[in-house]
Parts: C-alpha cells; sequence; structure tokens
C-alpha cells in the first residue's frame, strides 16, 4: 500500500508537473519578497533590499532541483529520460532493432501461441454452471495389497500411493457418507466397445458414470434426458447418452433417434438423450462419445466384476452442496474411507509408520490444498484420506493426452525463445564494446555505474515489449494456422485458443524474463569498464569478446537441438510415409456410399453397389473399381468373434480383423496372392460359404501347412472355406502391426437390417484420381440421383491424414529449426563483423607484412569455427537428454541417429562459415594503408 | 559517516520544522522567522535547506499546505502539521529530550 501511495504520489506529481512548479515559483517569490520586505522595514533602501535579499537566497534552480528531488519526481523523470534515449539509440540502429524485434517477436509469438491452445486443453472450464464448486478427488493409501488400480498411480516418499480410483463398493459408502455435503459423482473410461448402430459396426471407447453424473455436474440433455440414478441399477432397461459429436455423426442429428437402440458388445442399449454439443466429458481434453450407468458395467466389460473389491477402477468428482465447506466434504469421505476399508486390506510392511506426512485439503484454493500437515497422528497413517483438488476444468486422471502434442510443441518452441535471447545478448554485447567509447565518456562525466546499468536494463526492456506487441500479432496467425490445420483432420476440435489472464501473464512475465536473459549481463559489463582503457580505445577487452562468443556458441548449440529434434520428425514422419501399407494407394480415389440412409433394403444395398461399381467401370481412365465394407487406414476395423480352425484343434481361437469385400477388391489394391485364388462372382449366397485369409492368419492358425481349402468357424456353426491366402496388409493404422486377417466376399455378405449399411467404392484411375471426381458424380447420378457420394478422397489423403500429428510436429519443428540456424547465422555474422572491424588493422599489418588476403583472414574464419565447434560440442552433449524425451513420439528412430546428428553438426557448420565469410571477404579486401590508418 | 551528520542534523531540522507548525500554520519564511525568534537567533535556518525538507516532509505526510493570506494580504502556501506529523513530532521531542540529556550528561560526568 505504502509503495502503491508513493508510486501514485510521483505519478500524480509528473502529470501535475506543470502546477507544482509554478506553485513552487510562487512560493520563491513570495519568500523573496517577504525577505525584502523585513530589510526595507528595518530602514534599508529597497533597491538595495532586493539585492541584498537575491544574494543571500542562493540560485534559486539549485534549490528548486532539490526540491523536486525531495518531491521525489526524480525517479519518474529519470525512467522517461531512459527510454527516451533508448528510443533514440534504437533510432541510430535500426537494423539491429528490426533483427531484435522480429527475431524475440516470433520466439514470443510462437510460445504465446502454444501456451494459449495449451491453456485452453488444460485450464477452461467445464462447460456447466458454477464450475468452481467442482472438485476433482484422489487418495493417498498405504499401499492396497492385491489390487488392480485404473489411472495414474504415484508413490510418494513415505511409501504410500496416490491414487484416483474407487471399488465400488468404497464408491457407494463415500457417495452416501457425503451425501448433505457434495454430490460425489464416479465415472471410468471404458475403451474398445464394440458398437452397432442403425447397421453400421465400429469400436469406440465410452464411459461408465454414476446416476447421478449429470445431477451433479449439471449437465442437462439437449433432447431426451440424461442418466438418472433410477437407470443406475441392476435388473432394468440398459440406457445410453451420447455426445453432441457422436449424435450428429452416427445419427446426423436426428431427432428420431431417441430410443433407438445401440448395441454395445452384443447388447442393446436403449438412446435416451444427446448431451450439449460443448461439453466433451468429465476429463481434460478428452472427448467421449457415450455414457452409460455405471451398474452396466458386467455387460460391457464382462471380465471385470463390479463389486470384485480388488479392482479400483472408479473415478470421483463432487460438487460442493452452497454452504458447505472443503473441510466438511473431506471429513465425510475420509470417516466413510474409514468405515470401508478395514487395515487388512493394505499390505503389510508397508512403510507407513514411518511417515508422518498426511495431504489434507485446504479450504480456499484446492489445487494448491496439498499442505503436508506434520502434527497428525500415526493413526491417520494407517488409512485411505481423500484429496480434494480444483476440478473445475475437469479431471486430469487420464485427461492431458491431448496436451502431449502441445507440450512437446512448447518445449521446442521455448528453446527458439532461448536461442533468440542468447542471439540478441549476443548483439547486444558486441554493440556495447562498439560503444566503449561513449559509455566510458558518459563515465567520465559522471554518470553512475547503476544508472548506466538502468538505462541498459531500460532499453532491452523496451525491444522485449516491442517485440511482445510484435509478437502478439504473429501468435494470432499462428495460432489460427495451427488451429486450421487441426481442425481439417477433425481433431482438437474443443480447442479454441482464447485468451484469458493466463495467456497475459505468459506474455508479460515471458517479456520480462526475455529482456532480463538478454539484457542483464551486456549491462552489467558497461558497469566493469576500465575508464583509462576505453578513453584510450585500447579496447582489447577480452572479457566482453569472450561473452559474445559464449553466446554465439550456446546459440549454435540450441540450433543444433532444434535441427536434431526437426531431423528425428522429419525421419520418423518419413518412416511412416514409407511404411508398406501391403496395398497399392496411389491413383486410387474412393468414397463412400450410403444404402441404407438412401433408402435401400435387404438385397437391393448389394444391387446398388455392384451396380455403382459397373457404371464406373465404363469411365474412360479407370482401370478397376472394387467395394469393401471399411477403408484402409481410416482408424475403423471390424472384429468378429472368436474363429477357430477345426483342422487345428491345437488352436484355442481368438478374435480378428475382418473386411467384407468385392470380387475385384485384391487386384484394385495390388494385394498380392500368396496361394489359392481370389474371390469369384460364383460366391454367391447359396454357395459354399468362403474366406480369403492373410499370411498373418495363415500362420497362426494353421502354421506351416496351407491353408487353402481347410475349414475356419466362427462361433459354434458358422463354418467357412479357405480359398486364398493374400500378403499381410494394415488395417486401421499406419502404426499398428499386421494383424490376422479375414476377408469375406460382399455377395455372400449378409444384407440384413445391419449388412451392408455402407460401402466404400474404390476407383484406380489411369490419370489423377481427384480429375475424375466430376465424371464419377454423373456417373453416380444416372444410378441414384438422390445418393449423395460421402468423404470423396483419395487413398492417400486418407493415409496422410491419418498421420496428420506426426506431420504437424515435423513441419513446427522444421519451422522452429529453421529458426533455429537463422539466428545462429545472425549471431556469428554480427560477432564476425565485429571481430573484423575490431582487428581491420591487425589484418592491415599481416598485408603490408606480405601475407595474402585468404592468409590474412584465416584467423579469423579460424575462430569463428572455433566458436561453432564449441557450441556444436554443447548442443550434442543435450541430444540424447532431449532424445529420450521424445522417444515416445519417434517411429523407428533412434534418438541418436547418427545421420540425422551428423547432418545438423555439417549444417550448422556451413552455415557459420557462411555467416563469418561475408565479414571477412571485407577485411580481406581492405587496403593495407587503410587500415593501419584506422588506428 | 557523512551520512550519519547528514541524518542526525535532517532530524534536528525536521523536529525544529515540526515544533513550529506545532502551535499554528505558517508558510515557509514564517517557519524560518520563527524558528530565528524562538532560538534566539542562535539558529538560522537556510532557505535551500527549509524548502527541500518541507517538499519532502509533506511528501511524507507527515504536514500538508493549503493557500491562505498571509498578514500583508498576498496569497501564499501555509503548512499544517497533519495528525502523523503530530504523533511524529511528539516522538521525536521525546528522542531528542533523552538524546540531548545523554549528551549533557556525558559533558558534564566523563
Amino acid at each position: 500500500m505504502g509503495w502503491f501511495k508513493d508510486m501514485w504520489f510521483r505519478l500524480t506529481t509528473i502529470v501535475g508537473r506543470n502546477r507544482f512548479e509554478s506553485v513552487m515559483d510562487d512560493e520563491m517569490e513570495f519568500h523573496l519578497e517577504m525577505a525584502v520586505q523585513e530589510k526595507v522595514d528595518r530602514g534599508m533602501d529597497p533597491v538595495a533590499a532586493k539585492k541584498q535579499a537575491l544574494k543571500e537566497f542562493g540560485s534559486p534552480e539549485s534549490f528548486k532541483e532539490d526540491c523536486r528531488d525531495s518531491w521525489g519526481a526524480r525517479v519518474v523523470m529519470d525512467l522517461i529520460r531512459d527510454l527516451k534515449f533508448a528510443i533514440r539509440k534504437l533510432k541510430k540502429s535500426p537494423g539491429f532493432a528490426a533483427v531484435a524485434i522480429v527475431s524475440l517477436g516470433i520466439a514470443i509469438g510462437a510460445n504465446t501461441a502454444i501456451f494459449s491452445l495449451l491453456n485452453t486443453i488444460l485450464f477452461k472450464p467445464l462447460p456447466v454452471p458454477n464450475p468452481a464448486d467442482l472438485r476433482e478427488i484422489t487418495f493417498v493409501s498405504p499401499v492396497l495389497s492385491n489390487s488392480q488400480i485404473r489411472g495414474a498411480s504415484t508413490t510418494l516418499p513415505d511409501g504410500r500411493r496416490e491414487i484416483n480410483a474407487l471399488n465400488y463398493s468404497v464408491f457407494l459408502q463415500l457417495q452416501e457418507n457425503a451425501e448433505s455435503y457434495a454430490d460425489v459423482v464416479g465415472f471410468s473410461e471404458v475403451p474398445g466397445i464394440q458398437t452397432r448402430l442403425r447397421g453400421d459396426l465400429f469400436t469406440t471407447s465410452g464411459m461408465l458414470v454414476s446416476g447421478n453424473f449429470c445431477e451433479g455436474l449439471r449437465v442437462g440433455a439437449i433432447l431426451g434426458r440424461t442418466i438418472q440414478p433410477e437407470d443406475d441399477q441392476a435388473g432394468v432397461e440398459p440406457v445410453v447418452m451420447v455426445s453432441y459429436d457422436y449424435w450428429v455423426r452416427r445419427f446426423n442429428g436426428d431427432a428420431d433417434a431417441l430410443g433407438e437402440l445401440i448395441t454395445l458388445n452384443n447388447v442393446g442399449f436403449r438412446l435416451i438423450g444427446v448431451l450439449p454439443r460443448d461439453f466433451k466429458g468429465p476429463q481434460h481434453g478428452e472427448e467421449q462419445q457415450f455414457y452409460i450407468p455405471l451398474s452396466t458395467q458386467p455387460i460391457v466389460q464382462p471380465e471385470l466384476e463390479l463389486t470384485n473389491d480388488n479392482h479400483w477402477w472408479i473415478w470421483v468428482m463432487a460438487r460442493l452442496k452452497p454452504g458447505s465447506s472443503d473441510e466438511q466434504l473431506k471429513a465425510s469421505l475420509d470417516l466413510a474411507l474409514e468405515r470401508a476399508i478395514g487395515s487388512d486390506r493394505f499390505a503389510t510392511g508397508s512403510s507407513s509408520r514411518n511417515g508422518v506426512s498426511v495431504t489434507s485439503g485446504r479450504q480456499g484454493n484446492p489445487r494448491e490444498g496439498r499442505v503436508i500437515l506434520k502434527d497428525e497422528t500415526d493413526r491417520y497413517n494407517d488409512y485411505m484420506r481423500s484429496i480434494l483438488l480444483d476440478g473445475r476444468a475437469g479431471s486430469r486422471n487420464q485427461g492431458g493426452r491431448m496436451a502431449t502434442p502441445f507440450y512437446f510443441m512448447l518445449g521446442a518452441a521455448g528453446i527458439v525463445f532461448l536461442a533468440a535471447c542468447a542471439n540478441l545478448a549476443g548483439l547486444l554485447v558486441a554493440r556495447s564494446i562498439s560503444q566503449q567509447h561513449e559509455t566510458a565518456t558518459r563515465k567520465a562525466l559522471g554518470a553512475g555505474s547503476l544508472r548506466l546499468v538502468r538505462q541498459g536494463l531500460t532499453e532491452s526492456l523496451l525491444l522485449a515489449v516491442l517485440g511482445a506487441v510484435f509478437g502478439w500479432f504473429v501468435s494470432i496467425g499462428a495460432k489460427a494456422g495451427i488451429i486450421q490445420s487441426l481442425s481439417s483432420v477433425a481433431i482438437g476440435e474443443g480447442i479454441d485458443g482464447g485468451n484469458d489472464h493466463r495467456v497475459f501473464l505468459f506474455v508479460t512475465s515471458i517479456t520480462f524474463v526475455a529482456a532480463i536473459l538478454f539484457g542483464l549481463l551486456p549491462s552489467l559489463r558497461s558497469m566493469k569498464i576500465n575508464l583509462m582503457d576505453a578513453l584510450r580505445d585500447r579496447s582489447d577487452s577480452r572479457g566482453g569478446w569472450l561473452t559474445g562468443r559464449v553466446f554465439v556458441a550456446l546459440q549454435v548449440g540450441l540450433a543444433l537441438l532444434l535441427i536434431v529434434g526437426a531431423g528425428l520428425m522429419i525421419r520418423s514422419f518419413s518412416n511412416l510415409q514409407k511404411i508398406d501399407p501391403g496395398f497399392n494407394m496411389e491413383k486410387l480415389l474412393v468414397f463412400q456410399l450410403n444404402a441404407q440412409n438412401g433408402g435401400y433394403e435387404g438385397p437391393q444395398k448389394l444391387e446398388l453397389y455392384q451396380k455403382s461399381m459397373d457404371v464406373i467401370r465404363t469411365i474412360p481412365g479407370v482401370q478397376s473399381v472394387a467395394c469393401s465394407e471399411v477403408l484402409f487406414l481410416a482408424n475403423s476395423a471390424r472384429r468378429v468373434g472368436v474363429i477357430t480352425a477345426p483342422d487345428n484343434p491345437d488352436f484355442e481361437g481368438e478374435n480378428v480383423m475382418a473386411m467384407t469385400v468385392s470380387e475385384d477388391f485384391f487386384h484394385t489394391l495390388e494385394i498380392p496372392l500368396l496361394s489359392g485364388r481370389v474371390f469369384e462372382a460364383t460366391d454367391a449366397r447359396e454357395a459354399e460359404r468362403v474366406v480369403i485369409v492373410n499370411e498373418q492368419f495363415s500362420r497362426r492358425f494353421f502354421g506351416e501347412r496351407n491353408p487353402v481349402g481347410k475349414l475356419v468357424k466362427q462361433g459354434n456353426d458358422n463354418l467357412y472355406r479357405v480359398v486364398g491366402v493374400c500378403a499381410d496388409t494394415k488395417y486401421n493404422r499406419i502404426k499398428a502391426d499386421v494383424q490376422p486377417m479375414l476377408f469375406f466376399p460382399i455377395k455372400q455378405s449378409s444384407t440384413g437390417r445391419f449388412g451392408l449399411r455402407r460401402a466404400w467404392i474404390q476407383v484406380k484411375t489411369e490419370m489423377d484420381p481427384l480429375a475424375l471426381v466430376p465424371t464419377v458424380r454423373k456417373a453416380m447420378a444416372e444410378v441414384d440421383p438422390n445418393l449423395p457420394l460421402n468423404s470423396v478422397k483419395t487413398q492417400a489423403i486418407q493415409m496422410s491424414d491419418s498421420i496428420f500429428r506426426e506431420k504437424l510436429q515435423a513441419s513446427l519443428l522444421m519451422i522452429f529449426a529453421v529458426l533455429g540456424v537463422f539466428l545462429s547465422c545472425i549471431g556469428t555474422y554480427g560477432l564476425m563483423a565485429y571481430t573484423v572491424s575490431r582487428r581491420t588493422s591487425e589484418i592491415g599489418i599481416r598485408k603490408a607484412l606480405g601475407a595474402r588476403s585468404d592468409e590474412a583472414i584465416r584467423p579469423i574464419l579460424k575462430s569463428s569455427l572455433v566458436v561453432a565447434g564449441v557450441g556444436l560440442v554443447l548442443g550434442a552433449v543435450f541430444v540424447l537428454p532431449l532424445g529420450n524425451l521424445i522417444r515416445g513420439q519417434l517411429y523407428r528412430v533412434d534418438p541418436l541417429d547418427p545421420m540425422v546428428l551428423s547432418l545438423g553438426v555439417l549444417l550448422l557448420f556451413a552455415a557459420s562459415v557462411a555467416a563469418a565469410w561475408f565479414p571477412a571477404r571485407k577485411a580481406a579486401k581492405v587496403s593495407p594503408m587503410e587500415a593501419l590508418r584506422v588506428e | 559517516m557523512a551520512d550519519k551528520t547528514n541524518d542526525l542534523l535532517q532530524g534536528a531540522l525536521d523536529l525544529l520544522v515540526l515544533r513550529s507548525l506545532y502551535t499554528e500554520k505558517r508558510h515557509g519564511w514564517g517557519i524560518l522567522k520563527r524558528i530565528q525568534q524562538s532560538s534566539n537567533d542562535e539558529l538560522i535556518i537556510h532557505q535551500g535547506s527549509l524548502y527541500p525538507a518541507l517538499y519532502r516532509l509533506e511528501r511524507q505526510g507527515f504536514i500538508k499546505s493549503d493557500f491562505g493570506l498571509s498578514e500583508n494580504n498576498r496569497k501564499a502556501k501555509y503548512y499544517s502539521l497533519t495528525r502523523k506529523g503530530k504523533r511524529k513530532l511528539e516522538r521525536e521531542i521525546e528522542k531528542w529530550n533523552r538524546f540531548s540529556t545523554a549528551i549533557v550528561s556525558v559533558l558534564q560526568n566523563a
């Protein structure tokens, strides 16, 4: 407060400066008058009195200055003077200012853009009323014996563990006990649920939620109703509510969809409601497709028992009731935990007794509430305790998977930022050396050292602020670019990258950090200038020269890290692209037909697909046409139930991937046939059921034997004769390993309610596939003018969309690496230009003594290479730890890939030589006489 | 060392200024004269020290200023004690008394 008042006082002083001055003048004048008056009263002659008084008064200006100081105006006046000086200085070297502002701006902009995206992912509150009342609850407990815990689980230093899941019975008891203080809701993610819906078969993950989930979080349905506690009981009809996106995608936003059955792992769930568009689920950055009651868990996850107390799988959030406090909630939760879990549940021999710390929630700011209270008694350590965390942005249990690539990008942007700061620091040091004479002059004239430092810092702050302003615009563009490229492949739709106080705080602090990082050292240097040496211009001040080189080396090192990072990502990306999917995706046009939506029923559906293929086949430029139920590399797959080979009783059978295809499929996609035959027109409904298996399947189910002619069985009754073996192909994802696979002929596929609802037509062309699209559309209009062609694209585009994240990372890093190299070139250039100007006379002497031009500049080039070399070694040291950090993002690339590393080193070396070359050339051209005259 | 003496002198000046404002409000000239008078012309304060001290004391909130008419009917800037200034004065007087007693006793007994 005192400080603020003082500052305010000073500011108003500046603003009211004129008034202040005039009042002061009046006061002095009055004083003089009184003094004269006094003398006159004493009998002095008025003229003499005035003279005398003025003499006594002394210089009014000097003591007016003292008054101003006392008034406190000085600090602010100095600041303004420093700013004016800094602006003047920047104006004098516009090139330097431009380089500084642009490079800082890009660095700050990149960081800001990525941070604000990350910010929305991590901190955006759930779109529910009063999100501040929400708490996420985790637990600290001695080690649970014999337990399976889902979600994150951290071991604390005292041997206890922090877990975030409960078993079903404990959850119910907690919910009941805390009822008067909060609505405690539970949920859990279930991956890989096989869904059948309006005949579509696909696999998605869904979420099990407690009956009070929607009520507790206060999420309403925009259509139908939400899951209620009555739905969360054994023996009632299973119900499901879906996300808005799911409703639009799977039901075309059809309001009549309510009441339809969605088959989840072979059990029908009644659709009762659709959730609001902005509600993506209770977890950070995770989007949920559908929600079913906790009590249906045994149906969708039969391998796990709902009531198994060793199975800790329910994540917990709560909404505080009005008037309740965190303490009350925590107390009631802890009491319930103590009652619910006997101490026999905890593994013996845990070191919990040795630890004396208990984490406890604190009212007010729960996220900061992990206060270790040392004074709680030992008794508490034998039980499980709850921890209340801020839940306004949802649960963090599993969340943040979305955030991973952004953390990664923020890390890379951070390196660019450091490089930009090092670059500026280097330039400033070089400049401060060249301005040594001026600085020394000012010092000799009485400028205080501190004042000089302050002036230096004011200048860097000005640069940083200008950079931040520029960076703000950069960030707007960058953000829009990233969001647009993300949405083009339909990921990250929840991200709007809006700005809030956190983003502004980030920008402000990053700006100040930058100013200090690059400004402090050069400013401090000015303090140490040796006056006499500097004034005599004997300026071989080794210190500054060394500092400058350190900064350039630092930049080269950071640039190496960026290049290596980019190189690894690019290699990884190109490895992904080089993966042989097992089929030829060149010149392949694909689109989807939805026969069911087009009103086709039963065998009509198959007829539609046949007719479409026939029509397209006649188009000039079309080589062949095929049709399949699922598209390759589109993240979806069909799995069929347990398959056995009756001929091979040793094999127990398992689920396999499957796909229904037309006869031309293998020919069109150029999947080699290894033995047997492909499907033929005769493999029709009334003929024997046949399948083609892939190599993987053959090896797994038949070993070394040839499966052609053998039988495979699905479930208990369906027998299929294997007619051919084809080469392995990738199926749903390019990164995934090849799975055992079955192909069924389309003509034998069921055309019942769920069969062949939609299909992908795949067209092999002779020319650019997309050029054929208008002709294909025209042809299809003849088949059915009312039937839309969905998702028209080439298989190659489908493929590149599927590895979009890798592409984005590689290209961003690539941009960052270019920036890094650019910065290190500027740094090297600046340093070398400076060196050359310093050593002009030395070069002149050498030349006068008969050295050739190239001999004369050799030492300069050499020294620049030494600096680059040091930087490269420095960078190389950090390649391993950083490489390990991104190992998870790499596909079949070693973080220490020798090619990437050596290429990076070579590139930077070349860049350094190039950057040093121009100043050196200039030096080589100086005539000896001119050079000697410089002295 | 120089700072110390300055502190001492400045403290004394502050004390004198505050004391002269204790009974009534005065303008700068008035303060000067008052101190001169009550010290029987022993203490002459130079205006070059007085005004900066006044501005400082005002910034520190010990005195405040307003405009009034002087004895010769001229507009002048008058200073008066604030409540904070009064408290400071009382404190300073006590401190000064202790200090001077101590000095006197040293001078007499040592």
